[in-house]
């Protein structure tokens, strides 16, 4: 068994035995999603397309992002309280393994997400119905895991303990999932705030996503939230790389 | 023997022919020919000091001086001999003879295929290019090699006035398949001459052309010419001028082209492919002299610059820029402001070439492509490149999956070269460690590019481990004369297991006398004479440790050594650096100051190789969360690439068997310890760290660790633990070192500890049966005092004071403590005063 395969496995197995994180990667949004979709039943959003076009993607965005901020940043706190980060640098497995590991479970989990409420979505009864380039999805879900994961990482590492994780994660998150339109529709926002949420990556994932599967623009649009993300993944994975500490023992 | 051996006088061969000086990665090198093999090789300063001076007119002596001077270290007699025995393996010494190897075997060709391959054309290259050099003799002569210059400049300045229309000529021609043909044609016999004007200045400046010949890849096909000895030919100017001949001969055989092209009338069919031509012919002359490796350009700027694998060293440098920036590696400090520049000049430069010349496919792909397909033009080079780099990137990725799960070597063979050399320190020439600081050590690179025949008509810079085969460059000495690998003794020499206590002070007796500082030692155990532990270099040599974390100083100026085998005591209270010096000697952290020494390697920055022989225990919760045991070490084991069954014999190990599926959180607080043990241990490590492995454990489980590191270390593994129970520290350590507010208190056997203290033997007589007073009036009490429901009697005499005190009570209610070593600790560390009333 490779290093990375072992790690994958191990990541996976922690994963799936931790019940809290499980209802609030899946459960969670769903209830968000179900409740969303009943109260905006049949409506339509004002010169633009079905309610259930903007909440599906909205809804999916704010998930995978959350699932993966959340998973990262508590693995790599308690990782480092547990001294297992210094463990992994005593062997020679490069860090990069480690994270290649979580990166296909954060990937998996996002999939996972998709299917499960993108299925719920198109149920007769909320009536989504994939009409754009829905497969433009994925490098977008691609992009958004990795910029979460990425955020997660830095999270992780300037927190020390649980609640700090939870703060910091929920400060960053919740404000962002508003501003960025994932539970209502940004269209009905007031210009200058869609223009504010510009600085905000959960804005790219959840516009692309929207773009994709809600089928509100065409290609071109997601190639530029791409793009969006694409910063947003190098900014990210920058601030990762000069936050990370492998002790808290300074 | 010794002063007339110094004393000598050897010579180097005169017919040696010097070579320049250059620069790679950060190390200068020298080159060196030798006329008789053809063998080029490459000294580092210190060879190239000490060679220089071989002249038959200093003694060795006298360089050594020189030497000393120079470099600040002396050069032994055992080095000075393994030199010249080397120069005369070599046959470079005046009087040796040439080496009975004889001359370098043939290259490797790669099999010529249809797809690649090639051929020699010319029987005796150098012949002809004798005769091509008398022939082109009068060529040579200023006057007409200035009227040469200027009409290659005429030409590339006219072609560059008349660019436009040259430009949409070559368009035209490019739509007429049977023109452009033509064109091609004789684009290529420009090519072929190209690479003789390459080998004719080379030739001119005494170099030598080994090889003319033709090659063909994927159907295009090619002549080539292989010059020896480029770097040989004297000043930069010559070598730059013989890289950039190419270009020009490139544009000197346009010159009869031009004029025909001006004067034919506009409407003339030949004006067009004439128009191709001038215009392909040219772009191709001046995109050569672009600084791209492999193009001309590049070995022009690196023989002006003196510095060969620009390239790889500008790559390797800028990768550890760019780790640096993210406070990763060992940063740049290495490479002086010069190189920085160049270095750092050269990746800009070639990052803003690659950029125009994407820029250029792209431009040239959108006048070729239909116009709805113009999206495809800007876009496809950008995605090429990225494919091409994914798929390279993939594929490493690949490789390093695929190494990390392959079984490792064993870990003293697999990558410590045998740690840097001894004579390499002392003396200055050892396996030549210039070409060390290569991202790909010099051997590997040496085999990888021997496949690869020279591309150059120029030189062998592009390829210099080519030229090694057919007796080029050749480090000296390297990979010839392997310095032994350090014994290692941790495993294949194991003592024999400790039968007393007594026999641990005789241990150390015998063991080679360090200065300590703060040592305790007390000269009684001298008496000791076993010799059956081979006395070997210390495990671990601590020299001057000092750690501060901001205003507080975790260690202050620690030095001790833990040898092969031992076990090791680091006692000590709370807060006094204990943890710190572990993870200093275990490599985890850095010391701000002095040095340490594991295995003879220094610890920081980590090294795998090293930790792969050491195994740390730090806390008992360093595990994979929601994970069984057995999950647990399965993973660790795979990040060690070791398999499943070593995680579950170092489950039985530590007796956790039967817990292989309870996950690691609901293990009670003695298994976790266990667990993490087994952790530690589950790689086979030499060498073990444990931080007070034993806390939180109940006494039976504590008594089945203890037999588990008796067992260890009666395998000869060396194992340095800290605790907090002294009688486990009495029972178990070999030494013992006490460390109190960052300093070493004290170091030695528990024995001696406790001897050296001298402290008193207290004596517990029931307080019913006798007073104070009377006590006191026995010979040889110290002191007496009421503590509870027992009258304490101190002397360092108890055995007069018992037989006194039997004639006054009754013997059997007498309880007698002696000393422990927690009286010793207690005493060493400051926070006992109050014990020793």
């Amino acid at each position: 068994m490779s290093a990375y395969s072992a790690l994958t496995r191990a990541t996976y197995a922690a994963s799936v035995r931790d019940k809290t994180t499980l209802f609030f990667t899946f459960a969670f949004p769903l209830a968000f999603l179900v409740m969303f979709g009943l109260i905006f039943h049949g409506q339509h959003v004002e010169g633009g397309l079905a309610s259930i076009n903007y909440i599906a993607p909205g809804v999916l965005s704010w998930g995978v992002g959350n699932a993966a901020v959340f998973s990262v940043g508590f693995a790599l706190m308690q990782w480092r309280r547990d001294d297992l980060l210094r463990l992994v640098w005593r062997t020679p497995t490069p860090l990069r393994t480690l994270l290649a590991s979580r990166w296909t479970i954060a990937l998996a989990v996002a999939g996972a997400q998709t299917l499960l409420f993108i299925s719920v979505a198109l149920l007769p009864f909320f009536g989504l119905r994939l009409d754009g380039p829905w497969w433009a999805a994925l490098p977008l879900l691609v992009l958004g895991v990795t910029a979460f994961l990425a955020l997660g990482l830095v999270v992780g590492s300037l927190a020390d303990t649980p609640e700090a994780v939870a703060a910091i994660a929920n400060l960053l998150m919740v404000p962002m999932a508003f501003l960025s339109g994932s539970f209502f529709p940004d269209d009905l926002m007031p210009g200058w705030l869609r223009t504010a949420a510009k600085v905000l990556p959960l804005h790219y994932l959840n516009e692309g996503l929207t773009d994709a599967m809600g089928g509100r623009g065409d290609l071109g649009d997601i190639a530029l939230d791409c793009a969006g993300l694409t910063v947003f993944v190098l900014l990210f994975g920058l601030a990762a790389t000069r936050t990370f500490r492998w002790s808290n023992r300074t | 023997m010794a002063g007339t051996f110094l004393d000598a006088r050897p010579r180097m061969r005169a017919d040696l022919v010097p070579g320049p000086s250059l620069v790679r990665g950060t190390a200068r090198i020298h080159l060196l020919k030798d006329p008789r093999t053809g063998r080029r090789l490459e000294l580092g300063p210190k060879e190239h000091f000490l060679v220089t001076r071989l002249d038959g007119t200093r003694s060795l002596t006298e360089i050594g001086r020189d030497y000393a001077g120079a470099f600040g270290a002396r050069l032994g007699e055992a080095q000075w001999s393994r030199l010249l025995r080397l120069l005369a393996a070599r046959g470079l010494l005046d009087g040796t003879p040439l080496p009975a190897a004889g001359p370098v075997a043939a290259p490797e060709r790669p099999p010529g295929g249809i797809l690649a391959g090639r051929t020699r054309m010319v029987a005796d290259a150098p012949a002809l290019m004798d005769r091509l050099h008398r022939a082109t003799a009068p060529a040579r002569r200023p006057v007409v090699l200035a009227a040469l210059v200027a009409l290659a400049a005429a030409v590339l300045i006219a072609v560059a006035v008349q660019a436009g229309p040259l430009r949409r000529q070559t368009a035209e021609t490019a739509g007429q398949p049977v023109l452009l043909f033509a064109v091609g044609c004789v684009l290529w016999c420009s090519l072929a001459l190209h690479e003789f004007a390459h080998g004719l200045f080379a030739r001119a400046w005494g170099g030598r052309v080994e090889e003319i010949g033709l090659r063909w890849i994927l159907g295009a096909t090619y002549l080539y010419c292989v010059v020896e000895d480029v770097q040989f030919l004297g000043s930069r100017a010559r070598k730059v001028a013989t890289a950039c001949a190419g270009s020009f001969a490139n544009l000197l055989f346009l010159v009869p082209f031009y004029p025909v092209w001006a004067l034919l009338p506009s409407g003339a069919q030949a004006r067009a492919p004439l128009g191709a031509l001038l215009f392909l012919g040219t772009v191709c002359a001046v995109a050569n002299l672009l600084p791209l490796p492999p193009l001309d350009g590049y070995k022009a700027l690196g023989h002006a610059l003196g510095v060969t694998h620009l390239s790889h060293s500008s790559r390797t440098f800028t990768a550890l820029a760019a780790r640096a920036l993210l406070r990763r590696g060992p940063g740049i400090g290495a490479y002086g402001g010069r190189l920085r520049l160049v270095y750092g000049g050269f990746a800009l430069l070639t990052a803003v070439q690659s950029a125009a010349l994407l820029a250029l496919c792209g431009a040239a792909l959108r006048v070729a492509l239909p116009d709805d397909l113009a999206v495809l033009a800007w876009s496809l080079p950008p995605a090429l490149l990225v494919a091409v780099l994914l798929l390279w990137g993939l594929g490493r990725l690949g490789r390093s999956l695929r190494d990390h799960h392959r079984p490792r070597p064993d870990p003293a063979e697999a990558e410590d070269e045998p740690a840097p050399d001894a004579v390499g320190r002392t003396g200055g020439f050892g396996p030549r460690t210039a070409g060390a600081d290569d991202e790909q050590g010099p051997r590997t690179a040496r085999t990888r590019h021997q496949t690869r025949p020279r591309t150059a008509g120029g030189d062998g810079e592009a390829a210099p481990p080519a030229a090694e085969a057919r007796g080029g460059a050749v480090p000296l000495a390297a990979g010839h004369e392997p310095e032994p690998a350090p014994p290692r003794v941790g495993r294949t020499a194991a003592p024999p297991e400790r039968p007393s206590g007594h026999a641990a002070s005789a241990d150390a007796a015998t063991a080679p006398h360090h200065p300590w500082k703060g040592e305790m030692s007390t000269p009684d155990s001298t008496t000791g004479t076993r010799t059956e532990r081979p006395v070997t270099a210390p495990a671990i040599v601590l020299d001057g440790v000092t750690k501060r974390y901001g205003e507080l100083i975790a260690l202050d100026g620690v030095s001790l050594d833990v040898r092969h085998g031992e076990f090791f005591g680091i006692l000590g209270p709370n807060g006094a650096g204990k943890t710190t010096l572990v993870e200093i000697v275990a490599g985890m952290r850095e010391a701000d100051s002095g040095s340490v020494s594991v295995f003879g390697q220094s610890p920081w920055p980590r090294r795998t190789a090293l930790l792969a022989r050491i195994g740390v225990q730090t806390q008992a919760s360093a595990f994979f969360a929601r994970l069984t045991a057995g999950e647990h070490l399965r993973t660790v084991a795979a990040l060690y690439g070791m398999d499943s069954a070593t995680a579950r014999t170092a489950l039985e190990g530590v007796g956790l068997a039967e817990k292989e599926n309870a996950r690691v959180d609901h293990l009670s607080g003695g298994q976790r310890q266990r667990l993490a043990v087994a952790t530690a241990l589950l790689h086979e490590p030499e060498l073990i760290f444990l931080d007070e492995p034993t806390a939180a454990l109940d006494p039976e489980a504590r008594h089945e660790l203890w037999d588990l590191l008796r067992a260890l270390r009666a395998r000869g593994r060396t194992i340095v633990y800290t605790t907090h129970y002294l009688d486990e520290a009495e029972t178990l350590c070999d030494r013992v070192a006490i460390i109190s507010g960052g300093r070493v208190a004290a170091l030695d056997t528990p024995r001696n500890l406790i001897r050296s203290l001298a402290a008193p033997a207290r004596l517990l007589v029931p307080a019913d049966r006798m007073a104070r007073e009377s006590a006191l009036a026995l010979d040889g009490v110290d002191r007496a005092a009421v503590e509870g429901d027992d009258l304490v009697i101190e002397t360092t005499a108890p055995n007069r004071v018992l037989v006194a005190l039997g004639d006054l009570v009754d013997i059997g209610s007498v309880t007698v403590r002696t000393p422990s070593l927690e009286d010793a600790y207690l005493t060493l560390t400051g926070t006992g005063s109050e014990h020793h009333r």
